[in-house]
């Protein structure tokens, strides 16, 4: 095809000029057409966070609005803990959307972020210590055996995972500290906790020493 | 428990700035493609790449993330040839996720690679893809008994090379009274961030005598073209600001390296229609001084230490990955004030001879903001790449008229499928 306009030859079978939009000359042949009709993509990668969010402000809305129209005796704002709450689980869902794509990186950022939504959450409503006593600790562990077991089902070789295990055992030690320090009440989970977190370090220096050294090198390569 | 450790090594001091300023249609993906005389057949494409990877094994890794720096890391991943199934120079690093960083793809007769600027500049992109198109119709067409070819001769290690860290002296800080602000394209984008392709082919001899009519060289010829199109579409006022074309230039020309990594440069020309007249002539003798002025390895080696001095800051580089992203691509956000278009000449692909009558041309097109040219030819045919994010495709228009109105003849083939405007 010919742009009498442009004086250039057109290749394949366009409607008009793709420079100037205007009039071809010839006939089209989309045998010549260089380039595919790529399909528009409708889907969006942020469809899911914008659900979760609007979901977010409705609920946070719907409660303060219905806890102002339907006052309660004392009047309690059980609506600000419904909002605190929401909160608290969009952050962590938005962190784990953000981070989908290495599983073993959200499993840390959510055993960091639950421990902190605890503590405040304990200490806004009467310190009364379970965030230390139970959730850190059972936190920690939970996050260690499940890292141990996504990589046996991922596959994932143990220096894929190691660096990640490193933190969750380090984090895993901070409650024996608080345990000395005095903070923790019930003392047997803070006692599992770092059981495990030394059971598993010694694991991974004996059996993987060198590739955690390797890994590190590599990740704090300047 | 015992599984192999892949080996890893540092970004290159070019490659560096890509990942934190990669965004929307400039995702730092350039296309080399060859369009054979041939439909392409998918499995010898598959065999030819297999082999091609064999001479570039630094090619096959993926990118992660270390604290303080992005790295690349050897893997056993094996690319995969299939046909042409997204848009142009679309984003091939997707965060952490275990995807090489190039692409091989074809379409009818062409064969597409698709590569992230981390891994290689132009040069060492298309050594690849000509070895790649080499060894494919070398196995194609056995019983012709095609000469092996391979453009880079250099040993594994000497292609792996990072050649900034080589020629890099520490020196004063000199102070780049260059441009404050150019002149930038306006206009409506694609939707989706997707970069719109129109590849212009036309006779090199033609666009040479061209040149010579205005008695300079084909590239001079071309930026000058290059600048009046953009011209057309500016208002009065715009003038005000000159039009800055940056462009890439390839050090291993002047700092002898055989690496198919990253070295380049970039120098800018600019145009101020304030100061200036704006007659054709005139456009081409101010290009034209200001290549000579910016030619030179006195004047590139100090852009190039000024970069790579980037690298050696301790305060850079003790900062965190996240913060240096953050750093890095504000820094970017105010360099691009500074350009108005980018044109990238790769030059000839020059390839044993017997090769040439099955291939017609070579394209290359780079992701870009805005709007951007990569040249090359290929025995007779020069094909101009322009990769726009925009709907209006003036700039082009202009461009190309004026080529064919100095009676060039072009072809144009586009990914843009415009609809008819009633």
């Amino acid at each position: 095809m010919y742009c009498n306009k442009c004086e250039v030859t057109v290749k394949g079978a366009k409607s008009c000029c793709p420079l100037c939009r205007g009039e071809l000359s010839g006939e089209p042949d989309i045998n010549e057409e260089a380039f595919p009709r790529i399909k528009d993509k409708v889907y969006d990668k942020n469809r899911f966070l914008k659900i979760v969010t609007f979901a977010a402000i409705v609920t946070i809305v719907c409660s303060v609005a219905v806890n102002m129209i339907i006052p309660m005796k004392n009047h309690v704002w059980w609506s600000l803990f419904v909002s605190a709450g929401v909160v608290c689980a969009w952050i962590s869902i938005v962190t784990a959307i953000m981070k989908r794509r290495n599983i073993l990186k959200n499993i840390n950022w959510q055993l960091f972020l639950i421990t902190f939504f605890a503590i405040m959450w304990d200490e806004y409503t009467g310190w009364r210590g379970w965030s230390l006593d139970y959730v850190f600790p059972f936190a920690c562990i939970a996050s260690m055996v499940c890292m141990y077991i996504l990589s046996k089902i991922l596959k994932i070789p143990p220096r894929g995972f190691a660096l990640y295990m490193m933190f969750d055992i380090f984090f895993g030690i901070i409650p024996g500290i608080l345990m000395f320090a005095g903070l923790i009440n019930v003392r047997y989970p803070t006692i599992c906790c770092v059981a495990c977190s030394i059971i598993s370090i010694s694991a991974i220096l004996i059996f993987e020493g060198k590739g955690i050294m390797e890994d590190i090198r590599r990740k704090l390569h300047m | 428990m015992n599984k192999k450790q892949h080996a890893w090594s540092r970004l290159d001091n070019a490659a560096k700035i890509f990942p934190s300023t990669s965004e929307k249609t400039d995702t730092r993906v350039f296309r080399f493609c060859c369009e054979l005389k041939e439909d392409v057949d998918s499995e010898i494409l598959q065999t030819a790449l297999d082999k091609a990877l064999i001479e570039f094994p630094h090619f096959r890794c993926v990118m992660k993330k270390g604290l303080f720096w992005y790295y690349l890391e050897q893997t056993d991943i094996k690319p995969e040839v299939r046909e042409e199934y997204k848009h142009p120079c679309a984003a091939l690093y997707m965060g952490e996720s275990d995807r090489l960083l190039f692409e091989v793809t074809y379409y009818k007769k062409r064969i597409n690679l698709e590569i992230y600027h981390v891994l290689a500049d132009g040069t060492g992109a298309m050594q690849f893809l000509t070895k790649i198109v080499c060894s494919y119709l070398s196995e194609a067409h056995k019983d012709k008994d095609l000469p092996y070819f391979t453009e880079n001769t250099a040993s594994v290690s000497e292609k792996g090379d990072d050649s900034f860290r080589k020629y890099y002296r520490k020196q004063k800080r000199i102070k780049d009274n260059s441009i404050k602000k150019a002149y930038r394209l306006k206009g409506m984008k694609n939707e989706d961030d997707i970069l719109d392709i129109t590849e212009v082919n036309m006779s090199v001899k033609n666009v040479i005598e061209a040149a010579h009519r205005n008695n300079t060289t084909m590239t001079v010829y071309l930026t000058a073209v290059f600048i009046d199109a953009i011209h057309q579409t500016m208002s009065a006022a715009d003038e005000n600001l000159p039009v800055v074309i940056m462009v890439p230039v390839n050090l291993r020309n002047f700092f002898p390296s055989e690496t198919a990594k990253n070295f380049f440069g970039m120098i800018s020309v600019s145009y101020s229609y304030k100061e200036r007249s704006g007659e054709f002539s005139d456009i081409i003798k101010s290009v034209n001084e200001q290549f000579k002025e910016k030619l030179t390895k006195e004047k590139l080696s100090i852009r190039m230490n000024r970069l790579a001095s980037l690298e050696y800051n301790p305060f850079i580089k003790i900062a965190p990955l996240p913060f240096k992203n953050f750093v890095l691509h504000t820094a970017r956000r105010i360099g691009v004030r500074r350009e108005t278009v980018v044109i990238s000449n790769i030059g000839k692909v020059t390839l044993p001879e017997q090769f040439g009558e099955y291939i017609d041309h070579f394209g290359i097109f780079a992701s870009t903001l805005k709007l951007q040219l990569c040249v090359c030819s290929f025995n007779d045919t020069l094909t101009l790449g322009f990769t726009s994010a925009f709907v209006s495709t003036q700039v082009q228009c202009n461009f190309v008229r004026t080529l064919t109105s100095a009676g060039i003849t072009a072809e144009i083939q586009s990914t843009n499928f415009p609809k008819k405007e009633d």
